[in-house]
């Protein structure tokens, strides 16, 4: 279960380990409920995350349009996963 | 000799072109490297009184680093060509059956910037005269002086070892127009295309087949494990090289926290001025052109005192580098854009991790494929490092500017011509060199596969065997 808690007006999710396509599968109908009833901005804290499948960048985009608005910032984004969304064209996603 | 050319004589520098590609095939390899040791005289023998022509013409960098480029252009070139087969059987393997036969390629028309002139035109001589391919040089019109000059010294030393006529050929008057007839004339038969961006893009756009560049935007990242004292007199030596000139230079220091107090010490101590928010301003308003996020022609090359002078900056009068902290990479961040001039961005961040992101930004923003810098001790970090850049080169405790064109701090291939892969629209990641530039036809003597001969090839057909199956069969070894 992917943990969630709120923090400086923001709704962190805390992820860690391999987000592959069936991980992602389980999680994203929950993340994406979750990040559409917030109503405010969305963190996805990457510490840990030692693997994205395309799936979770599909997850990123959907949570994003799903957010209304309100930003998602990708944040603790080891350089391999920054790689990927660098590549990927994701890359404003990922917090400075 | 061959005359200067005027936009009507296209066809005439093709014609002549071709002519000497066809008599060059005749050319045995001992003639050949005659001819080539002769130009290497000449442009040796010539290098300081090229580098003050080309420093005077286009009013760039400095003649004293200019006579080192030309000293790479030539010595360093052809120490490491000297020896390379380029004719006729270059290779002959009884075990596999195979022979390679070099063949050169044909006319080539060289871009010569106004960066590296007297340099990169010795450079592409020797290496087009080593292959046996006429070149054909097209110099930037703010250094057609220097070239021409640069063009008819080893043109003559060329003819008198006997090479053939109108092997070199130069363009004095240089137009679009001329340069896109040739671009795109049938007989071209290869584009070294070292210069902007735009002007690649057109050789590449042109049909032609090329070798070409990318821009640069080269990160140095100083690991916490570096001598920081050793790096920092490394970028300095490197940076202010010719001014900065060099499109392997530094263009941001990415430090650790932990050895940024020693790293800015030494910066100063050897005169590097660290500006503040509204010194960075400044700067960037005249380093780039808001318009293009480019950088402006007019710095390019100037001493960090001129550009200084240019901002309205209050700067010591020994200044010799301008130091732009930054928050960040990207168009909102002008500096972080690549400058050939004595400028440099700085990022002092927490750890490895946010180092290497910091890096992988400034890679991204206008430099993939070119070149990335890493000052470190340890080399489980100096691996991690080269694979998560998009470099040709990863350059370990070396100035970047020399590092790149190889052969001083390390073994590359000495090159004024340096490709960045595709991620810079290149076809090539090498330091660009004599074996590009040869067609190499391969002779396949009959060696028949043995599995290939003792498997029945009718299984194919057979829809019950998967690939498994097949591979058994095929590999069956009694």
């Amino acid at each position: 279960m992917v943990q969630s808690t709120q923090k400086d007006g923001s709704l962190v999710f805390q992820f860690s380990g391999r987000l592959d396509t069936m991980e992602c599968a389980r999680i994203e109908g929950e993340v994406a409920q979750q990040a559409q009833a917030a109503g405010q901005p969305v963190v996805f804290d990457l510490a840990g995350v030692d693997f994205v499948a395309s799936a979770f960048l599909r997850l990123c985009l959907g949570v994003q349009k799903k957010a209304l608005g309100n930003p998602l910032t990708l944040v603790n984004v080891s350089p391999p996963i920054k790689k990927v969304f660098k590549i990927a064209g994701l890359d404003k996603l990922v917090a400075r | 000799m061959a005359e200067p050319t005027t936009n009507a004589d296209i066809e005439a520098v093709m014609e002549r072109a071709n002519q000497a590609a066809a008599v060059f095939t005749e050319l045995d390899q001992a003639q050949t490297d005659r001819i080539v040791r002769a130009v290497l005289e000449v442009g040796f023998n010539n290098r300081v009184r090229l580098a003050k022509l080309a420093a005077e013409e286009t009013g760039l960098g400095k003649w004293q680093d200019k006579v080192i480029k030309n000293v790479v252009g030539t010595q360093f070139v052809y120490d490491d060509i000297k020896n390379l087969k380029t004719v006729g059987v270059i290779s002959d393997d009884p075990v596999t059956g195979i022979v390679e036969i070099a063949q050169p390629m044909g006319p080539i028309l060289a871009i010569i910037p106004v960066t590296n002139p007297t340099s990169t035109t010795m450079f592409k001589i020797l290496i087009c005269l080593k292959t046996r391919n006429p070149i054909i040089i097209s110099p930037s019109r703010k250094a057609r002086h220097c070239v021409a000059e640069t063009a008819r010294l080893c043109y003559e030393a060329a003819l008198a070892a006997d090479a053939p006529e109108d092997c070199i050929q130069w363009l004095p008057e240089v137009s679009r127009e001329q340069t896109h007839a040739l671009m795109t004339h049938k007989r071209l038969a290869l584009i070294l295309a070292t210069g902007g961006t735009g002007l690649v893009k057109s050789a590449y756009s042109s049909g032609t087949p090329t070798l070409g560049v990318g821009a640069g935007n080269v990160p140095v990242f100083i690991e916490a494990s570096a001598d920081a004292a050793f790096a920092v007199e490394q970028i300095m030596l490197s940076k202010l090289f010719d001014n900065g000139t060099i499109c392997a230079s530094e263009q941001a220091i990415v430090v650790e926290r932990a050895v940024a107090p020693v790293v800015e010490a030494e910066f100063k101590k050897r005169g590097a001025v660290f500006l503040d928010d509204a010194g960075v301003k400044k700067l960037e308003a005249v380093a780039i052109e808001a318009e293009t996020g480019l950088m402006n022609p007019a710095v390019v090359g100037q001493p960090a005192m001129t550009i200084a002078r240019m901002a309205g900056l209050d700067v010591p009068a020994d200044a010799q580098l301008l130091m732009a902290p930054l928050r960040g990479v990207g168009k909102q961040y002008p500096l972080s854009s690549e400058v050939l001039a004595p400028i440099l961005a700085y990022y002092v961040v927490e750890d490895f991790d946010r180092a290497v992101n910091v890096c992988i930004d400034l890679n991204f923003h206008g430099g993939i494929g070119h070149t990335a810098t890493i000052f470190s001790n340890d080399d489980e970090k100096i691996q991690r490092f080269a694979t998560l850049m998009n470099a040709g080169r990863i350059l370990v405790n070396q100035p970047s500017s020399q590092g790149a064109v190889g052969g001083m701090f390390n073994m590359l291939n000495p090159s004024l011509t340096l490709g960045c892969g595709t991620g810079g629209k290149n076809i090539t990641t090498d330091n660009v060199s004599a074996r590009h530039l040869l067609n190499i036809q391969r002779i396949a003597r009959r060696r028949v596969n043995a599995r290939f001969a003792q498997f029945d090839s009718a299984k194919y057909l057979d829809e019950s065997l998967d690939a498994e199956a097949i591979e058994k069969q095929f590999n069956r070894n009694w």
